[in-house]
Order: structure tokens, then C-alpha cells, then sequence
């Protein structure tokens, strides 16, 4: 690709702050729920709604999670790491075709 | 919003700025605000720093242009709270001269750029060199399409919270007031509200 990407700084703090930042949950946690890799329901499945139907979300997606015992601040952070991760995914491929 | 930590779990200077700014605008603080400004360290600043570059700072497209990406990209994704507002930003920011409803208004190096978001936004694992040198054709650098992905990142991102934390407009007015604070403030929140 010859041309620079003036945002990449930017972009890379965000990824940071995300996945490798404190939080209430663990960072693995975070990683897998970008991925699509999460091990564990409901995470797993939540996580998947928000990267490829988040329109479909509903009041009770989050108070299942609540139930599974997860708090307000551990579902904030699930739901922005997979956010974060779909958003990611379908930039890299853009990025990938430009560099070919 | 979904989660009651978002809506009332904010630090005394987001607080006081909640107060401060609706008693100036008589409207009350949007949820993209609210969101961003909940434990800054882990999102929001990031966040307000990465937008206000991608969607303000220097770039082969205007302002006008990148809100109509972003309305578009919203479109997409389903996400009325950000198609709404930014179809009103693209307004602003084109001064009239481009309408989202109307794929007469932009001119064809961004309606290419367009139908190369929306195959990214859909399909990702589908695009290829090809689909780029589309782009390229119509006289579009590589460094603008770039660019027009970094747009693209921010509203798969934003678009997915709002669908899921369950934002929303109280008004068309709050909608018409958040774009000028918008235009004013090009995307960037007072820094004691992000610490």
C-alpha cells in the first residue's frame, strides 16, 4: 500500500484501551468476545448478536446476561469489545484489498 | 438506555456538564455522550479522540461527505439513531448539498466509495483488489480510501451500540441541536468530562 494511514495511532489507542485495559472483566474475556471465540453462553451468543445482528438485541439479551450474573459494567465491556471486534474485522478486510 | 450505568453512573464533572450543558441547550445530553463520557479510561476517550480526527481532521473529503458515509454505513447496520442524525449532520456540514435520500447529490467518487462500504459492511470477507480499483477508477486516491474505512470502522462500531444499549432521540429537536453542537465542536468533548 503506498500511502499512509494518518488514523492508525488513533485507532491502535482505542484497541488498546479495550482489550488490554483494566476492566471488570478479564481481557481474554474481551479478545474472545471480538473474535467470536467465547467458550462460554451467554456470552458467546450475545456477543455474536452484537457483531452480526445488533438491530436484533433485545431488553432481554441483557437482562439474560444480568441473571448469568454479570453486572451492568461487565456487559459494557463485553458489548464494546465485540462492537469493537466486528467494526475491526470488516476494516482490516477493506485495508487488506487495498494492500493486494 | 439498557444499562441504568450509562444513563446515571457518570463521574461529578460528567455530571455537572450533564446539568450545565442542558440548562444551555435546553435539551439533554445525547446517549453517545453519555456512553462516552462512563469510565472514559476504558472507551470514551479514546473514542472522541479517534472521531474527531477521522470525521474532522484534514482528508480528501469534506465534513459533508464523511457524515454521508456515515449515514449510509448507519443505514446498513439498521441503525436509525445514527441514520437520523447523521442524514441531519450531512445536512449541516453540505450545507443542503447533499441529501441522503437523494443518490443524485454526491459526487461519483463518493457514491463509489459508498458501494465499497457497503460491501465491507455486509460481505467483508468477499472484497478484493477488484472492488478497490473500482474506487480508484473514478480518480479516488488510495490515502481517501483509507480514510472513508476509518469512517466506516467508527459506525460499525457506534451503530452496534446504539442497537444495543438502546439509544435514542427524546425530539427532532434534540436531534437538530445535537447536529450544531456537532458542527460547532467537530466531534471533540471538553477534556475534564473524558478523565
Amino acid at each position: 500500500m503506498d500511502c499512509v494511514d494518518r488514523h492508525a495511532r488513533r485507532l491502535e489507542e482505542l484497541r488498546r484501551a479495550v482489550f488490554e485495559g483494566d476492566g471488570v472483566t478479564d481481557r481474554e474475556v474481551r479478545v474472545a468476545a471480538a473474535a467470536g471465540t467465547s467458550v462460554t453462553e451467554p456470552v458467546r451468543g450475545y456477543a455474536a448478536k452484537v457483531c452480526e445482528a445488533s438491530y436484533r438485541v433485545t431488553d432481554e439479551d441483557i437482562e439474560g446476561l444480568k441473571t448469568d450474573g454479570m453486572d451492568e459494567e461487565a456487559v459494557f465491556e463485553i458489548t464494546v469489545a465485540a462492537a469493537l471486534g466486528a467494526a475491526l474485522h470488516r476494516f482490516e478486510a477493506g485495508l487488506r484489498a487495498v494492500s493486494e | 438506555m439498557r444499562l441504568e450505568v450509562l444513563e446515571h453512573g457518570h463521574r461529578l464533572p460528567a455530571r455537572v456538564f450533564q446539568r450545565v450543558a442542558a440548562s444551555l441547550l435546553g435539551a439533554e445530553v445525547d446517549d453517545v455522550v453519555k456512553t462516552m463520557m462512563h469510565r472514559p479510561e476504558f472507551f470514551g476517550r479514546h473514542l472522541n479522540r479517534y472521531v474527531n480526527q477521522v470525521l474532522r481532521g484534514p482528508s480528501y473529503w469534506t465534513a459533508g461527505e464523511r457524515e454521508y458515509m456515515a449515514a449510509i454505513t448507519s443505514g446498513l447496520n439498521e441503525c436509525l439513531f445514527c441514520a437520523t442524525a447523521h442524514s441531519e449532520t450531512t445536512r449541516v456540514e453540505s450545507r443542503g448539498e447533499l441529501d441522503v435520500s437523494d443518490d443524485t447529490t454526491p459526487r461519483p467518487q463518493l457514491t463509489a466509495t459508498c458501494d465499497l462500504l457497503a460491501k465491507i459492511t455486509h460481505t467483508p470477507d468477499e472484497v478484493t483488489k477488484a472492488d478497490i480499483d473500482v474506487v480508484r477508477a473514478t480518480g479516488v486516491p488510495d490515502d481517501a480510501i483509507v480514510d472513508a474505512l476509518h469512517v466506516n470502522l467508527i459506525f460499525n462500531l457506534v451503530n452496534r451500540l446504539a442497537n444495543t444499549f438502546g439509544w435514542s432521540w427524546d425530539s427532532e429537536t434534540q436531534i437538530r441541536k445535537a447536529a450544531q453542537v456537532i458542527h460547532l465542536s467537530r466531534y471533540k468533548l471538553p477534556g475534564f468530562v473524558l478523565r
